[in-house]
């Protein structure tokens, strides 16, 4: 059986209480319709074949900034909830 | 008075251009409807009103100083709201972007913007563009504009209610599953997926990376077209998106083309939908195209990878919403709680669902049996549609496998609601271009036709998109 409250965790979502059951029952429904995959035979299938789904090529750009310092920091900031001398502050990550 | 029903495009550009009508006019006729109309639909979220006519009358001035108009001057467009457009609020349906305002323009609406096109407002969407119905928005569905008590589709459901009850010429939605083609499926207008890599999603937010596109939604396929070649190309902010080879483009479209009609399970398949097919397949046939069977034997593993592959890309990307720089934020004691109240209160239940169901299956000891395995079948059936289209240049086969279904009848069922993209999900697996055109049987509720195409040849699913809709 799905550990959900293990997953929601996982997940970083709280869940209610009364919602819990409902969610297992469908998460066993999906699971168990994903697992028709297990019929599939991959074993021709090379590693590298794995998610190209287009051909995509590596990407490579020099390793400098694009834009002057600060020209996007105000509007970034004013979206966050918590700022104090042009950071954005959270609460302590390690008791 | 302007008969938006048959304006396209063209016919508005040409208006514009002879002076038989300003931007403004074709403006305000497009307001007027959504305000008769939106108030039932709930097509829009929001409308850019004064902004809309500010710009529009700009596009007045420049067209009376003599300026020829440009491909889309004064061409009012609906924008998803998973779309960025700066200065704006973009909430992808959901209560934890609620209040959050765009800092920059997607790629899309730059090129849109340069183009000449009006923004009429954002549209509704199933949240975070997860669902096929619009009825896992936070700000309620939005209802079919051919039948009210029916859903639109989903998730560009807005985008595609909005061009059916004539509320904009054009809108802009997203793919990642089904989520253009299955709406417009259901509101009786046409919807393109692109190829995989051909528009930028630079600006689009993100669902499942690997999958999701960026296409348009129309009245007629001349005008999704027309759409397509503005919003095509590479874009140095998207490292995936790229230009069209010139080589596959050139290639000679005026002879008959080859056309595979899919061979599928036809349990479950609506009658009207059937009876599509057929039509069309009669059509094509007295064009003079080649029609053959076609079989794509891992189709029906297509839906299943999909549903691991989605929700592995969703719950990482999706790990952003952590109330910390942007967004909803729900306190709680320590910082864990604090992301675990926000997301919990600010994902609705199908985001959280699947954000659950990615970290199930990326969790260690699953990886290899779900995400590795969905790699490898993802793979095997790209290499199944290579081989299909060395035989056929293109594949018939329906968008959904029914017209748009009532309010609540597929929400307490998760997995017929997935079935709603059965036919959808192959061309994102495997990056092809896709459309959804109208059937044109004439009775009831629409139901699509859908083309694919090999990568890069939508202008393959245009010509034969045209001669479909223009076939007496």
């Amino acid at each position: 059986m799905v550990d959900i409250e293990k997953l929601a965790l996982l997940a970083r979502i709280k869940l209610g209480s009364n919602e819990k059951e409902k969610l297992r029952t469908e998460f066993e429904d999906v699971l168990n319709y994903i697992s028709k995959l297990t019929e599939v035979d991959v074993e021709d299938v090379d590693d590298k074949e794995i998610f190209n789904a287009s051909g995509l090529e590596n990407v490579e750009r020099e390793d400098k900034a694009t834009n002057k310092p600060g020209e996007f920091s105000n509007s970034l900031l004013e979206a966050a909830p918590f700022t104090e001398g042009g950071y954005v502050k959270v609460k302590r990550a390690l008791e | 008075m302007i008969d938006l029903k048959n304006l396209s495009i063209k016919k508005a550009i040409g208006m514009i251009h002879d002076g038989d009508i300003s931007a403004r006019e074709i403006l305000l006729a497009y307001q007027e409807n959504i305000k008769k109309k939106n108030g039932e639909v709930n097509a829009y979220l929001e409308t850019f009103n004064e902004e809309a006519f500010a710009r529009a009358e700009e596009i007045d001035k420049q067209i009376l100083a003599g300026d020829e108009p440009k491909v889309l001057s004064g061409i009012p467009f609906a924008i998803k709201d998973n779309i960025l457009i700066k200065g704006k609020t973009c909430s992808a349906g959901s209560k934890i972007l609620e209040n959050y305002t765009a800092t920059y323009d997607a790629s899309v609406i730059k090129k849109l913007r340069s183009a000449g096109a009006v923004f009429l407002g954002r549209t509704n969407m199933d949240e975070f563009a997860m669902g096929s119905s619009t009825e896992t928005s936070a700000f309620g569905p939005t209802k079919n504009p051919l039948d009210l008590e029916r859903v639109p589709g989903g998730s560009s459901g807005g985008s595609a209610a909005a061009v059916a009850m004539d509320g904009a010429l054009v809108a802009i939605g997203s793919d990642t599953g089904g989520s253009i083609r299955q709406p417009a499926s259901f509101c009786g207008v046409v919807g393109l997926k692109p190829t995989y890599g051909s528009v930028s999603r630079y600006g689009l937010m993100a669902m499942a990376s690997s999958l999701d596109q960026i296409g348009p939604l129309t009245k007629t396929v001349e005008d999704a077209e027309i759409v397509f070649n503005v919003l095509k190309g590479r874009d140095e902010n998207d490292s995936t998106s790229m230009e069209s080879p010139e080589r596959i483009t050139k290639k000679d479209l005026q002879k008959p083309l080859r056309i595979g009609v899919l061979k599928y399970d036809d349990s479950g398949i609506d009658e009207t939908v059937a009876k599509t097919m057929k039509d069309t397949i009669a059509k094509m046939d007295k064009l003079g195209h080649e029609i053959k069977e076609v079989e794509l034997p891992l189709l029906k593993y297509a839906l299943p990878c999909y549903y691991i592959i989605m929700p592995a890309e969703v719950s990482a990307n999706l790990a952003r919403f952590d109330g910390v720089r942007y967004g909803f934020l729900k306190q709680g004691e320590n910082l864990l709680e604090d992301y675990m109240e926000t997301r919990g209160a600010g994902f609705g239940r199908e985001a959280r669902k699947r954000v659950m169901l990615g970290a199930y299956v990326l969790s260690a000891g699953y990886y290899d049996a779900y995400y590795g395995k969905a790699g490898k079948v993802r793979a095997m059936i790209k290499k199944e549609f290579q081989k299909v289209f060395k035989d056929v240049d293109a594949i018939i086969l329906p968008t959904a496998p029914t017209v748009a279904f009532k309010f609540g009848e597929k929400t307490n069922d998760p997995i017929q609601m997935y079935l709603s993209d059965v036919f959808t999900v192959s061309a994102n697996l495997a990056g092809i271009p896709a459309i959804s055109i109208p059937g044109r049987i004439g009775e009831g509720l629409p139901a699509g036709i859908q083309f694919m195409a090999p990568w890069f040849r939508e202008d393959i699913l245009f010509k034969l998109g045209k001669e479909y809709e223009s076939y007496e």
